[in-house]
């Protein structure tokens, strides 16, 4: 299969293999390719067809989009995580694709796969490109932000 | 740039408040300057729409009640959360409760005027959306409760068969209060319904259509 995008690994594998049905996690970060104005639709198309897909293949994890850019952290068998990776990185809606991290997982943050948030937060945008600045020492502080959205969003449910 | 345009900034801290005030004039905004968020939402219902900037100083708590108080009477006012160096969790829950945004204070004002500029720049459709959120409650006020039953049941898709059944009534009766909705509603459409009924908070009927 042709990659249609470069991707730019700024997080060198991590200590566990990658292969077989074992926990495998991906954080990446891609910039949006549409137009603002479109934007927003791509981003419930991406959330429709993305939650049934998860689910099938047992991903849970989190999206993110702050107008400019996807933020995703994406968890589950490693085979999975290998499909929807390429399925990514074919897919035009976004381009500089940046992995954070990838590899092996002890233990899996979240039980389900959502939409963590998709506005235009300065707050947020900052701590993504805080990702970019300072690399991997804020892999952890993205993961505990979509996992903040995630646990209140959680919370609010009525 | 910000010409015409009403910031209200809540702040206890009264020194930051002034020269925040001043600065934001600099602007080109009108400010209204509160020393605690229940100071703005006692006169809220009063005021013209506006971008709201809500300082939450140390001890003050998490801020997120004054939030909701303050968008439940003016779903149309954009709020800006400050605070010193917030965590996660904090901006988090400021953005879940509905603020647009979460600064951090002292912040420079690049980026106060970027928050800005979003707040202003939705600030228009808020307001249309507050106003027809006002209409629809006006024009809910004309239905019976009886009405308000069948509208439910007909914006949660079931057929007036169904209605029937389910409230116990004859099918003619469902048909004539469908009627008379329509007709004060001013509407001739279900699409139409189903928006007013959004916007007017009658949720469709919990019970399943089927």
């Amino acid at each position: 299969m042709k990659m249609l995008h470069e991707e730019r690994i700024v997080h060198p594998m991590t200590q566990l293999p990658l292969q077989g049905t074992g926990l495998a996690g991906w954080l990446y970060a891609s910039r949006c390719a549409l137009p603002s104005a479109w934007a927003q639709r791509a981003v419930d198309d991406i959330v429709a067809k993305s939650v049934p897909r998860n689910a099938a293949l047992d991903v849970t994890g989190a999206l993110l989009f702050t107008g400019a850019r996807f933020v995703q952290f994406l968890e589950g068998p490693a085979e999975s995580i290998v499909a929807i990776r390429q399925n990514i990185l074919a897919d035009r809606r976004h381009h500089d694709i940046v992995t954070f991290l990838s590899g092996g997982r002890a233990e899996r943050v979240f039980s389900n796969w959502s939409l963590a948030y998709a506005g235009p937060s300065l707050f947020v945008a900052d701590k993504v490109e805080n990702l970019f600045h300072i690399g991997i020492r804020h892999t952890a502080e993205i993961i505990d932000l979509l996992e903040q959205f995630v646990i209140i969003s959680e919370a609010n449910k009525p | 740039m910000f010409k015409n345009r009403v910031a209200y900034i809540v702040d206890s801290d009264a020194s930051y408040r002034r020269r925040f005030a001043l600065a934001l004039r600099h602007q080109g905004l009108e400010t209204r300057a509160f020393s605690g968020g229940g100071d703005l939402i006692e006169e809220a219902s009063y005021l013209p729409a506006g971008c709201v900037l809500l300082a939450v100083r140390a001890g003050e708590g998490d801020g997120l009640e004054t939030i909701r108080a303050l968008l439940a009477q003016r779903s149309d006012m954009p709020v800006i959360v400050m605070r010193v160096d917030p965590t996660i969790r904090e901006a988090v829950q400021a953005l879940r409760a509905g603020a647009v945004d979460c600064l951090a204070i002292p912040c420079p004002m690049a980026k106060v005027r970027l928050a800005l500029d979003y707040a202003y720049e939705i600030l228009p459709a808020k307001v249309a959306h507050q106003q027809f959120i006002g209409e629809a409650a006006a024009l809910r006020a004309h239905l019976t409760p009886r009405e308000e039953d069948v509208l439910k049941r007909i914006v949660a898709g079931m057929t007036n068969r169904q209605i029937a059944h389910d409230l116990e009534i004859g099918v003619r009766t469902v048909e004539m209060h469908r009627g008379n909705i329509m007709q004060k509603l001013r509407m001739d459409n279900l699409v139409a319904l189903i928006r007013f009924a959004t916007l007017a908070g009658i949720a469709g009927s919990d019970e399943d259509a089927a």
